[in-house]
């Protein structure tokens, strides 16, 4: 039977047909059409198609855009933004940059103004396609009502396939209100994108044999194994092969942190034992990283004693960064299987060994001071650890960025797969409580362990109304040291101390929690730290713990800016 | 560091705005660009640019990479000055791309 609908019903129905659940987003007038149609899909009363979304009201666009990454990190569905144009759209910019950097599965649809007067400068007219085209995977204009179905099923299949990221459909208001037939489409296949490599045989077998042959083998595990469900796979990977790994900061939750052939966090601030024997072993195998300058050091001495084999699904990584001898393309849920069935099984049990002393050496001049402190103030690892115990390693973490960050990424444990929810290669300011809200949502039987400095919170603290509003049971860390604490530390290592605009004054964040209704604690003496913790997790819903760390404090160890991966300082003298 | 003068023949499908896309590739990483081309294909559905640049192999390289990652691009080649008709063999893979494609197009209905 035929159905005649407005544009804005039809993407409705589109949405449904994609199995669309949660909406974040927030009207204006461009958009309005579609909140008008969105009316009867939500939960407002006796309305036709009622419950079929929930549509959470942000209160900045950049938080609708981060909550469709938080949402989508956690679930692996699509996250879904929704906004109207000009600014409000501009707002979801840095979130599409965020979303394509980390290679997550976002739709932002914006409103648009009407296609007559596109280029007239007219009220809250901006070109997003054009400005979000190089920052996404596709950005389209839907003009015509007849043209919604195919574009949302279109977007859909182009966010979630291949390599997951972002995709922008710019909504002109005459599409919105036009009427048309509503035929649904189901997008399986576009002509000129190939998501997915066809493996190819003879890498695969000349990958297993270089691992076959290798005696000092190194896994590097990155995001890419989280995207694939691969977590699994990986595992029988590594113990069959019996090689050591270390994961990006991405990938931390792929393997679980208990596990017996993980050696730790790869980078700048990862730990000493992989950034050492990473120059040590004599095969590199790279499974669902990329290669990023936080991990590499210094390209050119990175090592160039081993061999390397990339597993990616995406060509223009393969030698972007380092140069690679087997690249093995395709879907790492395919690629490793196929690989491990070729191995022989080993265990490296001498070269494992090596890696004990650099853990030993980490241990007592880093983590123990920074987890066990006797005396002064509280330090951001020992309260992170302490988060972790209480939660069982269990938690989702979700971090801000700078040396929360770092600090969550090294003392956080995990043991279930996409857990760690994080900005990874825009490292954007404001990430974590926004995306923590849409992590509620696309994990709701799980707890969402929100980390972040004094700097970061203040940068989408708007979003407290949404917690607020929606009761969304975010477990706020607030680790307050009244700097901005990585900025800080670059200048007290690079610029002579001279702190440049990054000491910050601070408002009273229990007043702030109590005015949106959000129950709070403040601890500023260790005594009371697992008390604190344990109201924190015991209380319903969402709650603000502030913990009053050590103003400059460093994260260590460090690799600094241009040297080599291993060349990773210990101390700092301040 | 060596340049060569390579000429880069690039297929898409014919869509508004692609161009744009494919010249924000070389400008992002500043690579200029000495000549660029722009016309049907020959192939109903298909439009071709030409794009001279100078580079190292392995930009000119992951550069055609970065192309081919656009939705509605079907191949990007790169070749030296050396090279003997370099649209033809451009054009050949091109048709071999098509046939792959719509082969799995086929395939793929005929599962569903």
């Amino acid at each position: 039977m035929t159905e005649i609908l407005t544009g804005a019903e039809i993407l409705m129905r589109s949405l449904k047909a994609e199995g669309v659940k949660t909406i974040f987003g927030y009207p204006g007038g461009a958009i309005m059409p579609v909140y008008d149609a969105l009316y009867d899909y939500v939960d407002y009363p006796d309305t036709p198609h009622q419950g079929t979304f929930k549509h959470i009201l942000v209160r900045h666009e950049q938080g609708a855009a981060h909550a469709a990454e938080g949402y989508a990190r956690v679930s692996g569905e699509v996250g879904v933004c929704l906004v109207t144009s000009g600014p409000g759209a501009t707002n979801t910019i840095t979130g599409i940059a965020d979303a394509m950097m980390d290679s997550t599965p976002i739709v932002v649809i914006a409103g648009q103004v009407h296609k007559d007067v596109l280029g007239s400068d007219a009220f809250q007219e901006c070109d997003l396609v054009d400005m979000a085209q190089p920052i996404s995977k596709w950005a389209y204009q839907i003009r015509h009502a007849e043209d919604v179905a195919w574009a949302v099923s279109r977007a859909f299949y182009i966010a979630r396939s291949g390599r997951p990221g972002p995709v922008v459909l710019d909504f002109t208001k005459g599409a919105q209100t036009q009427k048309a037939e509503y035929v649904p489409v189901k997008t399986k296949f576009i002509r000129s994108y190939d998501p997915v490599p066809e493996p190819d045989a003879n890498m695969v077998a000349e990958a297993a044999r270089l691992i076959n042959a290798a005696e000092r083998p190194l896994v590097l595990v990155g995001q890419g194994v989280e995207l694939a469900g691969a977590q699994n796979e990986l595992k029988h990977f590594l113990e069959t092969c019996g090689a050591p790994a270390g994961c990006t900061l991405m990938g931390l939750s792929a393997l679980p942190s208990g596990h017996p052939l993980n050696m730790g966090m790869l980078g700048m601030h990862g730990n000493l034992a992989t950034s050492k024997q990473t120059q040590q072993c004599d095969l590199l195998i790279a499974v669902g990283m990329r290669f990023a300058d936080r991990i590499t050091g210094r390209v050119a001495t990175y090592a160039p004693q081993a061999k390397k084999i990339h597993f990616d699904i995406d060509r223009a990584e393969i030698n972007k960064c380092v140069q690679v001898d087997v690249p093995v393309l395709g879907n790492c849920l395919e690629t490793l299987p196929a690989v491990t069935a070729l191995l022989e099984k080993r265990e490296h049990k001498e070269w494992v060994d090596t890696f004990r002393p650099w853990q030993k050496q980490e241990n007592e001049i880093v983590i123990e001071p920074q987890v066990h402190p006797t005396e002064g103030p509280l330090r951001m690892g020992e309260v992170i650890r302490k988060v972790t115990e209480a939660t069982r390693d269990e938690a989702v973490l979700v971090t801000d960025v700078g040396q929360n960050q770092m600090m969550a990424a090294r003392y956080f444990r995990f043991s279930r797969p996409r857990s760690i929810v994080t900005s990874g290669g825009m490292g954007t300011m404001g990430y974590c409580l926004p995306a923590a809200i849409g992590a509620t949502f696309g994990a709701p039987d799980r707890t969402v362990c929100a980390i972040m400095g004094d700097g970061g919170l203040q940068m989408t603290i708007e979003e407290l109304g949404t917690i607020m509003e929606q009761k969304a049971p975010v477990k706020i860390i607030l680790l307050n040291n009244n700097f901005l604490g990585n900025v800080r530390q670059w200048q007290n290592l690079f610029f002579r101390k001279r702190y440049s605009f990054t000491p910050m004054m601070n408002p009273d964040y229990d007043l702030i929690a109590r005015a949106y209704d959000i129950p709070s604690r403040t601890v500023t003496e260790r005594d009371d730290l697992d008390a604190a913790i344990s109201e924190m997790l015991a209380t319903d819903g969402p709650f603000l713990l502030q913990c009053a760390v050590m103003n400059e404090d460093n994260v260590l160890p460090m690799c600094f800016p241009g040297n080599d991966v291993d060349d990773m300082v210990l101390t700092i003298d301040c | 560091m060596v340049t060569t003068f390579y000429t880069i023949h690039i297929f898409s499908e014919n869509i508004a705005g692609v161009l744009n896309q494919v010249t924000n590739v070389f400008t992002r990483r500043q690579l200029n660009i000495e000549s660029i081309d722009a016309s049907p294909s020959g192939i109903e559905g298909v439009h071709r640019y030409t794009i001279t640049c100078r580079a190292t192999e392995p930009v000119i390289d992951l550069v055609c990479r970065q192309i081919e990652k656009k939705i509605d691009v079907l191949i990007a080649r790169y070749y030296n000055p050396d090279e003997r008709n370099p649209f033809n063999k451009a054009f050949a893979d091109l048709v071999a791309y098509l046939e792959h494609r719509n082969a799995l197009e086929k395939l793929i209905n005929e599962n569903a």
